[in-house]
C-alpha cells in the first residue's frame, strides 16, 4: 500500500516536471520568436527613448505647463505665513504652475478674465488668529475647475490643511504639561500655535531630507510628472502587448494552433507561454524605462523599483490577456482593430490616465474602482493595494481566464 | 491497422461528412481524392483527431491491439498550410511541435535531429523558416509531424505549390514510411501524386462516400 503511494506521489511529481518543461519550452521558443521580430523590439525600445527624451526635455524646461497662472494674494506677512507660502510656490508646484503675487480685487479680475486659473488669498491677521486659537482659513477661488493644474493645486492645498491639523492635534499633547507648569489659556493656545507652526515648518523646509517618506508623499500627491509618466507606462503596455501577441491571429488562420494542440500541446500551454513571455519582455523593457526616470527625477531606490515590478507586472498580465482575447476572437482585421481601439480609448478614458477622473461624471469616477488602468496606475502613482483591488485583481484575472477559453473555442482550430 | 466506422460531421445543421466507413492494414497508403467542398480536410481532421466526428467511431490498432493511450503519441498530423513559425529556424520549430515528446529535452532534441536528418534537413538545421524555399518549407511541415514517429500518419494536401523534385521528394519519404509499415492517409487534388504513393483510395462527393477500394486503374476513371 505504502509502495503504490509513493509511487502514486512520483507519478503526480513527473507529470508536473512534464507539463513545467513543456510550459518552459514554449516559453522560451516564444521568447525567441519575439526576438526574432527585431522591427518590433526597435520599435518600441524607439518609443521608450521617445518617452524619456520627452519627460527629460519637458523637466529641463520648468515642468509641465499648461497654461497654468496661479495668483496670490497674501496680505499677512508673518514669519508663518511666509513659510507657507514659500512652501507653495517653491515647492513641487512650480513644476506644475506660475505663481503671480498680486492684491485681492486684481486677483479676482484676473480669475474673471481667465487670465489665471486660481486664486489663493490669506487675510491679514491669519497668524493673529490662529495665535488665538481661532479659526483661520487658506482661501482658494479657482475658475476651470476641469483644468488639471487647478486639481493638483486643490489637491496640495487640502494636504497643506492635513498638515497644519495634524500639527495642531500633536502640539495637543502638550496642553496638560503647559497646565501643570502655570501656563494660562490665553498661554497654552499661543504656545500650542506655535508647536504647530513649527511642525508644518520643519514638515515642508525638511521635507527633501525625508524623501522616501510615505507621508510626504501623500502630502505632496501625485506630481503632474509622475501622473503622466505611470500613464505612459500603460499606454505602452498596451502598445507591447498588441506588438507581441499580433501574431496570434496568424498562428490561428496558418493552422499553428491547430498543429501545436495536435501534437500534445494544451490550451493553458499555449497561452501561458505567451503571456510569460509577452509580459516578461515588456516588464523588462519598461523596468529600463522607470530607472531611468528614477535617476532622472527621482532617486534610484531599489524598494521601490522591486515595487514597481511587483505591481507593473500584476496590471501587465492582465492587459495582455485583455489583448489576448481581442486576437483569439476576432479574426477580420478591420472589425477586430476597430473594437480593440474603441475598447481601449473608453477604458483609458474612464481610468483616468488621459484626464484625471476629478474632472469626469462622477458615474464614471465610480466605475473606475472596477477599471484595470485605473487600478494600475494608482499602484504605479504608489498607492497601496488595498483588499478591494486584491479582489477586483483576482476577478479580473478569473474573467479572463474564462473569456480565453470561450474566445478559443468559439474561434476554432 | 486503422478501422473507421460511420463517421458522421454536422456543422450548423449542415452535413459535411455522412457515414464514412474503411479499414486500413498496416502499410496500407489511402488517398482521399474528391472535388473542393467535398469533405476531405474535415475528414483528415477527424482522423488526427483535432476535431469530434458528431457520429461514428474510429479505432486506432497498434501491433494488433486497440490503442487506449493518449491518441497523440501515435498519430502524426501534416496540415495542407505550412503551419511553421517563420521567425524561428527549423530545429526550434521541431522542438517547439515535439516539446510534448518528453520532459527530456536532449531526448527531443535528439529525435529532431533523427528526422532532420531523414528528410535531409540537416544542412539548414538552424536557418531561419523565413530564408527556406518553397520545398524546403514542406518537408520542414513534413518532419513536424513525423518527430514523434507515429504509427498513423495524416497528411493534408502535403504537395500544393510544390514543384516536381520537391514533390519526388515527397513521393520518396512517405513510400520509406509506408516499408516501415506505417498507415498513411493523403488528400490531394494531384491524381498523378496519389497514383505514385496510395494503395488504397477513397473518393468522397458532397461529404459521401462514393468509393473506397483498391487503387487500380479501373478506379481511375471514377475520379
Amino acid at each position: 500500500m505504502e509502495n503504490k503511494n509513493i509511487l502514486v506521489i512520483l507519478m503526480m511529481k513527473s507529470n508536473l516536471k512534464f507539463e513545467y518543461n513543456k510550459l518552459s519550452m514554449l516559453t522560451k521558443i516564444e521568447m525567441k520568436r519575439i526576438i526574432n521580430q527585431l522591427s518590433n523590439i526597435v520599435l518600441l525600445a524607439l518609443l521608450l527613448i521617445l518617452f524619456v527624451n520627452m519627460f527629460i526635455f519637458i523637466s529641463k524646461n520648468n515642468g509641465i505647463k499648461i497654461q497654468t497662472k496661479v495668483a496670490l494674494s497674501i496680505e499677512d506677512n508673518s514669519f508663518e505665513v511666509n513659510t507657507l507660502m514659500k512652501n507653495i510656490t517653491e515647492n513641487k508646484l512650480k513644476n506644475i504652475v506660475e505663481f503671480e503675487e498680486t492684491n485681492l480685487d486684481n486677483g479676482l479680475k484676473l480669475l474673471k478674465n481667465n487670465e489665471v486659473v486660481a486664486l489663493i488669498h490669506v487675510d491679514e491677521g491669519t497668524t493673529e488668529l490662529l495665535n488665538y486659537g481661532k479659526a483661520a482659513s487658506l482661501n482658494l477661488y479657482v475658475g476651470n475647475t476641469s483644468n488639471i493644474a487647478v486639481k493638483f493645486l486643490i489637491n496640495y492645498l487640502k494636504n497643506l490643511v492635513k498638515v497644519l491639523n495634524e500639527g495642531q492635534s500633536g502640539a495637543m499633547i502638550y496642553w496638560d504639561i503647559m497646565k501643570a507648569n502655570g501656563f494660562n489659556f490665553d498661554g497654552r493656545i499661543k504656545e500650542l500655535n506655535k508647536i504647530a507652526l513649527n511642525y508644518m515648518s520643519v514638515f515642508l523646509t525638511r521635507g527633501g531630507v525625508f524623501e522616501e517618506s510615505k507621508d510626504l508623499d501623500k502630502f505632496y500627491g501625485a506630481s503632474l510628472i509622475s501622473y503622466y509618466f505611470s500613464a505612459s507606462l500603460l499606454i505602452i503596455s498596451i502598445i507591447s502587448a498588441v506588438m507581441f501577441h499580433l501574431d496570434i491571429d496568424d498562428d490561428f488562420k496558418k493552422g499553428r494552433i491547430r498543429r501545436a494542440l495536435s501534437s500534445g500541446v494544451n490550451l493553458l500551454h499555449i497561452y501561458c507561454a505567451k503571456i510569460i513571455a509577452g509580459v516578461t519582455f515588456s516588464t523588462v523593457l519598461l523596468i529600463i524605462f522607470k530607472a531611468i526616470y528614477m535617476v532622472s527625477f527621482d532617486a534610484l531606490s531599489i524598494g521601490k523599483l522591486l515595487k514597481f515590478i511587483t505591481y507593473f507586472t500584476l496590471t501587465n498580465v492582465i492587459i495582455h490577456m485583455i489583448v489576448i482575447i481581442f486576437y483569439v476572437l476576432i479574426s477580420n482585421d478591420i472589425v477586430r482593430d476597430s473594437c480593440f481601439v474603441m475598447f481601449f480609448l473608453i477604458l483609458s478614458l474612464a481610468s483616468g490616465i488621459i484626464l484625471p477622473l476629478t474632472s469626469m461624471n462622477k458615474i464614471f469616477a465610480a466605475l473606475s474602482r472596477f477599471n484595470i488602468l485605473a487600478i494600475g496606475h494608482n499602484l504605479l502613482l504608489g498607492y497601496s493595494l488595498s483588499i478591494g483591488s486584491i479582489l477586483i485583481i483576482l476577478f479580473y484575472f478569473l474573467i479572463l481566464i474564462i473569456s480565453i477559453y470561450y474566445a478559443h473555442k468559439k474561434r476554432g482550430v | 491497422m486503422l478501422k473507421v466506422s460511420h463517421i458522421c460531421k454536422t456543422i450548423e445543421n449542415k452535413n459535411i461528412l455522412s457515414n464514412i466507413s474503411f479499414i486500413l492494414n498496416d502499410g496500407d497508403v489511402l488517398g482521399i481524392a474528391g472535388p473542393n467542398g467535398a469533405g476531405k480536410s474535415t475528414l483528415i481532421s477527424i482522423l488526427s483527431t483535432i476535431i469530434k466526428p458528431t457520429k461514428g467511431n474510429i479505432s486506432y490498432y497498434v501491433n494488433g491491439d486497440l490503442y487506449k493511450g493518449e491518441k497523440k503519441d501515435i498519430i502524426g498530423y501534416v496540415p495542407q498550410d505550412i503551419a511553421l513559425y517563420e521567425e524561428l529556424n527549423i530545429k526550434d520549430n521541431l522542438l517547439l511541435f515535439g516539446s510534448t515528446i518528453s520532459n527530456d529535452t536532449r531526448i527531443v532534441l535528439n529525435k529532431a535531429t533523427n528526422i532532420a536528418r531523414a528528410l535531409g534537413l540537416m544542412d539548414e538545421f538552424k536557418t531561419r523558416v523565413s530564408k527556406l524555399s518553397g520545398g524546403t518549407k514542406r518537408r520542414v511541415n513534413i518532419a513536424i509531424g513525423l518527430i514523434r514517429d507515429p504509427k498513423f500518419v495524416f497528411m493534408d494536401e502535403p504537395v500544393v505549390g510544390v514543384d516536381y523534385r520537391a514533390r519526388r521528394d515527397i513521393e520518396y519519404i512517405i513510400s520509406n514510411m509506408r516499408s516501415q509499415g506505417k498507415i498513411i492517409t493523403i488528400t490531394s487534388h494531384l491524381i498523378e501524386f496519389l497514383e505514385n504513393t496510395c494503395n488504397k483510395l477513397l473518393i468522397l462527393e458532397n461529404g459521401k462516400q462514393k468509393y473506397f477500394g483498391d487503387f487500380d486503374d479501373e478506379v481511375k476513371s471514377k475520379i
